[in-house]
């Protein structure tokens, strides 16, 4: 196992399973914080997977997802703030 | 060398977004909770990010590695505000109305 795949697998492990026990509970609004954890996370993930695998054409992935998590996220925040309240938890 | 360095700043940056990780699951209340973030985006990804472009050497990879570390850098404060001030209103700490 070279030094980057175990660098992969301590952020997984350490990075992405906290940020994943942080979005499975509590209220919607505190479980995206955990979602925007976990969006970090995998992006860097993702460089440590094209960096392993040795191709190229892997980082088209963060590339699409990076805009699109920002955005999702963004959208979250609103609907969330525009939600009547007692549906929200 | 360059391999050594490459290594070196990926595990950095690993290190960096696990414990930016680990504070935010420690943190007791939401709000802070949301300020671990940005270590993430502008701390800890750059740096792994430096790592695998000194592993990868210059050229197209590169520069597309830059530039997905660029939008992740300018990402993380602006979902840290969204989000905080979607919990400071929730909390009732700030008012539902937004600026008009």
């Amino acid at each position: 196992m070279t030094g980057f795949e175990i660098c992969l697998v301590v952020l997984l492990v350490g990075g992405l399973a906290p940020a994943l026990f942080l979005a499975a509970g509590g209220r919607p609004s505190n479980r995206l914080v955990g979602l925007e954890l976990a969006g970090a996370v995998v992006t860097v993930a993702f460089f440590l997977i094209a960096m392993t695998t040795k191709e190229s054409y892997d980082l088209v992935l963060p590339s699409v997802f990076t805009p699109l998590s920002f955005a999702g996220t963004l959208v979250y925040t609103r609907l969330l703030a525009s939600a009547p309240r007692g549906e929200e938890d | 060398m360059g391999h050594d360095v490459a290594l070196a700043l990926v595990g950095l940056g690993t290190a960096l977004i696990v414990a930016s990780v680990a504070g935010a699951v420690l943190a007791g209340e939401a709000l802070t909770r949301v300020h671990f973030l940005t270590p993430i985006t502008s701390l800890g990804a750059p740096v792994a990010g430096a790592g695998v472009c000194v592993a990868e050497g210059w050229g197209i990879t590169s520069g597309e590695i830059v530039l997905i570390l660029f939008v992740l850098f300018i990402s993380g404060p602006v979902l840290s505000a969204a989000t905080g001030r979607l919990i400071a209103q929730q909390d009732g700490l700030l008012s539902e109305k937004g600026p008009e």
